[in-house]
């Protein structure tokens, strides 16, 4: 009965956490295409070339996202062999680019964001415990220019 | 592929810039390795393992990095700066993001 | 006094970027490797189930080998929590005649390691079992359906044959292996528990299996120096065919192989010993 149950967890996870990642995928493209022509960079300093600056802002964006039971399963086995933990990839991959979305999103009519910093946090101490939930926080923070037009 | 943590590459101007780019990767040493670390624990020390799945970790999340800012043109990447965080016990998640330019 | 000039006057800043942004989409994406998630899950699960049956085949065999070495006293010791697990046990002419059956089948045994016993336990199990330290259980459910000496004999003989081949501390043994392993190994509360201690009890039950038979055995050649025949056996175990009928897939999990396969065991050793 137990085997029954986890076999039916696995296989929820499995396909319902392939099709929300891939519909999340799809919503991160095209939001990225939408906000290509707002830089997002690391450096301090740049030469505003004599523009006049509008407004300086702090902007932030913040996500948390979670592993399906299937793919925390496959990490938990790959941690008994060693190598790389491929399973957990699109999760840190997504958490982070849907973050910066968010971050751009604030700073929509920004020119550019300066100085930005991306910090990750693992929510609830061990990730690859079966009562805890195996999920991860992102948050993406710069200094967003605005110019005066 | 140049890679700096300052806000420039000194001796080169800087032509134009794309944006972030950023690598990251999630890596396991084996079990054994993981009971060894343990047990290195309780006399303390450097935990060679550890060391070494960190520093492979940090070199494929820079080749990732270094990978994107090839795809977009550019051929140096400028206030690098490194991320570790633990997404599971026993594994490394390192992160390495930076600023891709163009420099002559 | 002179003022002191500072050394470094740091603003303004030396480096001011005069940077053109290029916006360009990258078509790959580097931070996510391809793979079959599929196919990678079954490769690492059967790997971890190899080497954890592997190991647990190794274990097992010192266990067998170590339990042996045993002294009857150690497993007096090591039986004594055993002891009082049925209080319910009745005493009456059956577990009299019980008792008598024993009695003369161990009178027949070339070495008396243990001070067996036997008791008759009310409730409603076809089944018998032997314990640590000697004891025979004996349930009123198989008490009431088996009336004939001879098969109850068997039935005793049976156990007896465990107690010599030490089976019953080589079931402790691998039981305590398993629960200690998966402790160890996997972790009390890790999702793949579940999944391997299944499979691990699959492999436990081939080698129950093959106790079971050397059990029967014993049994026929006890009843052949005891009473110079053994009928008793091969109508036992018809019995057992009976009641199994309709169960036939359970063989891999099941802790003794099928009735006919036994039955077919008995028959050839009848056969070569010329019983």
């Amino acid at each position: 009965m137990e085997l029954l149950s986890l076999l039916f967890f696995l296989g929820l996870g499995y396909i319902v956490g392939t099709i929300a990642e891939k519909r999340h995928y799809r919503s991160i493209e095209t939001r990225e295409r939408q906000y290509l022509s707002l830089p997002a960079v690391t450096i301090k300093n740049i030469d505003h070339q004599g523009a006049k600056i509008e407004s300086v802002a702090l902007v932030q964006g913040s996500a948390v996202i979670s592993v399906d039971y299937f793919k925390r399963m496959l990490a938990g086995l790959r941690n008994i062999f060693g190598g790389r933990v491929k399973s957990y990839e699109t999760l840190l991959d997504r958490a982070r680019r849907e973050a910066t979305l968010r971050m751009k999103k604030q700073a929509l009519f920004s020119d550019i964001v300066l100085n930005m910093r991306v910090e990750t946090s693992a929510i609830g101490k061990s990730a690859n415990r079966k009562k805890s939930i195996g999920s991860i926080e992102a948050l993406v923070y710069g200094t967003a220019i605005t110019y005066r037009k | 592929m140049i890679l700096t943590n300052i806000e420039s590459v000194p001796g080169k101007n800087i032509m134009e810039h794309f944006g972030l780019v950023s690598g990251s990767t999630v890596r396991a040493k084996h079990l054994g390795r993981d009971l060894m670390a343990s047990l290195k624990n309780l006399v303390g020390g450097e935990l060679k393992g550890y060391t070494e799945l960190l520093q492979e970790s940090r070199d494929e999340a820079t080749n990732r990095m270094i990978d994107q800012a090839r795809h977009l043109g550019a051929n140096a990447v400028i206030n690098v700066r490194f991320a570790t965080s633990s997404v599971a016990q026993g594994a490394s998640e390192l992160y390495v993001y930076g600023t891709a330019v163009r420099v002559e | 006094m002179a003022v002191l000039k500072p050394l470094f006057t740091g603003l303004p800043l030396p480096i001011e970027n005069s940077l053109k942004y290029t916006p360009k989409e990258s078509k790959t994406n580097v931070n996510v490797s391809q793979f079959s998630p599929l196919k990678d899950f079954f490769a690492l699960l059967s790997g971890v189930l190899g080497i954890l049956v592997a190991l647990y085949l190794i274990l097992g065999l010192c266990v067998d080998y170590i339990v042996p070495l045993l002294s009857a006293k150690a497993e007096l010791v090591l039986a004594s929590p055993f002891q009082e697990i049925y209080t319910d046990t009745e005493d009456n002419a059956s577990s009299k005649k019980l008792q008598e059956l024993l009695q003369g089948l161990v009178d027949a045994m070339p070495e008396k390691r243990l001070p067996y016993q036997v008791s008759l336990v009310n409730r409603e199990l076809f089944n018998a079992m032997a314990l640590p330290g000697g004891q025979i259980v004996v349930y009123s459910g198989l008490m009431d359906e088996i009336k004939s000496d001879h098969e109850l004999a068997f039935v005793l003989a049976h156990e007896l044959g465990h107690f010599v081949n030490r089976d019953h501390l080589k079931g402790l043994g691998r039981g305590l292996l398993l629960y200690t392993f998966l402790r160890l190994f996997i972790g009390p509360d890790n999702f793949a528990t579940d999944f391997i201690g299944q499979s691990l009890v699959g492999v436990q039950m081939q080698f129950s299996q093959q106790q079971e038979t050397a059990a029967d055995l014993f049994a026929l050649n006890l009843l052949h120096k005891r009473d110079g025949e053994v009928t008793g056996a091969i109508s036992f175990m018809k019995k057992i065919a009976k009641r199994e009928e309709g169960a036939r897939f359970l063989n891999y999990f099941a802790t003794h192989p099928h009735a006919e396969h036994r039955i077919s065991t008995l028959k050839k050793e009848i056969e070569n010993k010329g019983y």
